[in-house]
């Protein structure tokens, strides 16, 4: 199991767009994934569910993956978060 | 039915809510324009809205899928905004809208609740409340059964509700 603690700094948090990004990537990898905040543990990879999770702005999110693929999971999702949304990262090529 | 004027609160924001129910239209263009024209009406926007309404919902869909239905929630940039409001529009006739985590897939959607918000954190109180409550057992069959303003304004209510609970 992979896990790391990551801070969201988009100005707006992980709203409607930022979230789907973030999904759109979870779902990349066959690891079974969860993202934290506030004590509320989801399924990364379901938009609805995240949306619940109402991240704001400077809150700090834990991703966690169990699987084949955790540990690029992890890093993809993080870098994600870390480059502010700029661009969706690229999955691992294996 | 004519539209239904509320005034709810939404994270501490209160704010007009536009109850569009039983709207008949045939495209998301005529859907959008109809908001459009109301929202200017009441002064709630800048005549930049309806480009701004298509635009965001081109370049990032807003179809949402709850598993036995789902919901469009289409947003706006906040400089088309000038007083925060929503808009819920109850359609005759589902429309298709493209899925906001999967821009290849299409979802037919009755209901659109267009967020109409200046600020990040009424924005994410909005879509907490959205998915917190449509995720509850019937309640979306519950709210598209309604008919009355009052039974709809007392469920939009307990829908908003829900993001001051769980923030």
């Amino acid at each position: 199991m992979q896990q790391a603690k990551t801070i969201v700094r988009n100005e707006v948090g992980l709203h409607a767009r930022p979230a789907a990004q973030f999904v759109r990537l979870a779902n990349q990898f066959k690891s079974k994934i969860t993202i934290s905040s506030k004590g509320k543990s989801v399924n990364a990879k379901s938009l609805v569910l995240i949306l619940t999770l109402a991240v704001g702005k400077n809150t700090e999110v834990e991703i966690t993956a169990e699987g084949e693929d955790e540990q690029q999971a992890v890093a993809a999702l993080v870098d994600l978060i870390e480059r502010d949304f700029a661009e969706e990262a690229l999955p691992p090529s294996s | 039915m004519e539209p239904i004027e509320l005034e709810l609160t939404l994270n501490g924001v209160t704010m007009p809510v536009l109850v569009l129910w039983g709207l008949t239209v045939r495209s998301k263009e005529e859907l959008f324009a109809r908001v459009h024209e109301e929202l200017l009406r009441r002064g709630q926007v800048r005549p930049s809205y309806l480009e701004g309404v298509q635009e965001r919902e081109r370049q990032y869909p807003t179809g949402l899928d709850f598993g036995d239905f789902a919901v469009a929630l289409p947003h706006v940039d906040f400089e088309h905004v000038l007083r925060p409001a929503l808009v819920v529009a109850l359609l005759s006739e589902a429309l298709p809208f493209q899925a906001m985590d999967d821009p290849t897939r299409q979802h037919l959607c009755r209901l659109a609740i267009f967020p109409v918000l200046t600020s990040g954190d009424t924005q994410l109180a909005f879509l907490q409340a959205v998915t917190c409550a449509l995720q509850q057992p019937g309640f979306y069959t519950r709210l598209i059964s309604l008919q009355t303003p009052q039974e709809i304004s007392a469920c939009l209510q307990s829908m908003l509700q829900i993001a001051v609970n769980e923030g």
